[in-house]
């Protein structure tokens, strides 16, 4: 579904490094990171807005600057932006992109608006954030994409609208025909849903991985400290001492053998991004 | 494709005119040019109206370019279009960005030759020199994005201003001094700095056609030379 292969990408101070991995259909791929850490850059190098310094992309089989009315027909996109006119109703808006779009069907995103209680006649300025989301959402799903990029959609949704997503992208998925990628801070949201994680730190791809590969590749370890300092050096990636004990964030494999004192556990995603981050520090 | 552009000019006026008006050189220039120029320059009589004729077109020409000129919706560049599609675009905005104020241009103009008050060959000038200025400033330009990423545009915001203050003296000296046939007020020297500022308009104009049509046009297809949203544009103007 995407494949990126040594890329590169330079926007002003900023540069994305050596990025890639590949992705298959029929799966959501989560991106974590800090914020600045290259995942909007990233998404939009996906989208064919920006065109990459060093490197191959190709999103469903096709370069997405070069076959860019193809690539863009097929991907839906839900940015945490302003990208519609909010002088203009939802309807309205729908009608004057949607007509762009070969597979766009009317229908089918009034029967999104009704699910996700969207006011078809008001104008999308006066709607608050998260139904703005809602709003693109629906647009996006209207004309029936093979892969949807969201960037950080979730932060404002309720969580009545947050279950809804979730089903829907289960949905989406449940073919093996399409795929999501999803940036998110929300760590939860891709305990929830993603197959695949990678995690962008400053530019530089830190790992992009199986979900059950991940977890089988870190362990939290908490104990006394002295027991801690004992695991071999090369594995603790990162390690915080408190009053009552430590707590070490290593690299795992499955010949690990671990003090029956010391408490292992599956680190989530949270701390996983956690850990990096402070053992970069 | 004119039903996009119409649409996003017409949803573009509300936040555009607050983006105009918010420099505060906009702000003042607008005044000046509508209420405080006519006194300096102690006009009266006919003078006011030859002055308006000319005057309301060309501040509709960097009314327009202020509001429009580095704002383009990031939709037009997430749809499925073509290049050649957002090269439509682009002229279709420019037509209807310098066609606007040349339209007044033609109906005042017109209207002040059918009546008599003034030469056909003057009118003809005035609506020239409107015309120059609003196809120059009719050009998409985000100033500082493209002098950014494109060597070829680094002066184009300063040649945009020149066109815009030879476009203005020119439009005032013609209206001004060699306005009403009937009683013309100078002739002699006057006429001759006025023709001379014409042509240096005229050939600036031309100039900067020549120089930044192609460069801006080939910049606009592409998102990453743009990058601005007309909600969130938070350019600052070379000038205007």
């Amino acid at each position: 579904m995407i494949r990126l292969d040594h890329v590169e990408k330079k926007l002003g101070n900023f540069k994305l490094s050596d990025i890639s991995f590949s992705f298959p259909k029929g799966y959501v791929l989560g991106l974590i990171g800090q914020n600045g850490a290259g995942k909007t850059t990233l998404l939009h190098l996906l989208m064919g807005l920006y065109a990459a310094d060093a490197g191959n992309i190709q999103v469903l089989g096709e370069n997405p600057q070069k076959e860019e009315v193809r690539v863009r027909s097929q991907i839906g996109w839900v940015l945490a932006e302003e990208i519609f006119h909010a002088g203009q109703t939802l309807e309205q808006n729908a009608d004057m992109y949607g007509k762009y779009y070969p597979d766009y069907d009317k229908k089918v995103f009034l029967e999104y608006c009704t699910r996700f209680a969207l006011p078809k006649e008001r104008s999308l300025g006066k709607l608050s954030k998260g139904e703005k989301l809602k709003f693109q959402f629906a647009f996006a799903l209207s004309y029936a994409p093979k892969l949807l990029l969201l960037d950080e959609p979730t932060a404002s949704f309720d969580p009545e609208f947050r279950n809804e997503f979730f089903r829907i992208i289960t949905e989406f998925i449940s073919d093996g025909e399409h795929g999501v990628v999803l940036a998110t801070h929300l760590t939860s949201d891709l305990d929830r849903l993603a197959d695949y994680v990678a995690m962008l730190d400053d530019g530089k791809l830190v790992f992009c991985m199986e979900r059950t590969e991940l977890e089988d590749s870190y362990r939290m370890i908490s104990g006394p400290e002295y027991k801690l300092k004992l695991l071999p050096e090369g594995r603790i990636l990162s390690m915080e001492s408190g009053q009552y004990g430590a707590k070490a964030f290593v690299k795992h494999s499955r010949r690990a053998v671990y003090d029956p004192e010391l408490c292992v556990g599956v680190p989530t995603l949270e701390e996983i991004m956690f850990y990096h981050a402070l053992k970069k520090r | 494709m004119w039903k996009m552009v119409l649409s996003d000019l017409r949803c573009g006026i509300k936040p555009g005119l607050k983006k105009s008006f918010k420099r505060f050189i906009n702000f003042y220039c607008y005044l000046y040019l509508m209420l405080l120029a006519p006194v300096f320059l102690s006009l009266s009589g006919k003078y006011f109206l030859f002055y308006y004729a000319f005057i309301i077109p060309m501040v509709l020409a960097m009314l327009l370019f202020t509001m429009y000129g580095d704002g383009v919706n990031k939709a037009l560049y997430l749809c499925p279009l073509s290049k050649q599609e957002r090269k439509q675009y682009f002229l279709i905005m420019w037509k209807v960005r310098a066609g606007l104020p040349l339209l007044l241009a033609l109906l005042f103009q017109g209207a002040l030759c059918i009546s008599g008050w003034i030469s056909p060959l003057i009118a003809v000038l005035v609506i020239l020199s409107i015309l120059f200025s609003s196809v120059v400033l009719g050009m998409y330009s985000n100033m500082q994005e493209m002098s950014r990423v494109d060597k070829r545009l680094v002066y184009h915001g300063a040649w945009y201003a020149v066109v815009l203050i030879l476009g203005l003296f020119s439009g005032i000296f013609l209206v001004a001094i060699v306005g009403d046939i009937e009683e013309p007020r100078f002739t002699g020297m006057e006429v001759t700095v006025g023709v001379i500022l014409f042509v240096a308009h005229a050939l600036t104009s031309l100039a900067a056609l020549v120089k930044f049509s192609r460069p801006v046009m080939e910049n606009f297809v592409c998102y990453e030379k743009v990058k601005t949203n007309p909600v969130q544009s938070q350019t600052k103007r070379f000038l205007l």
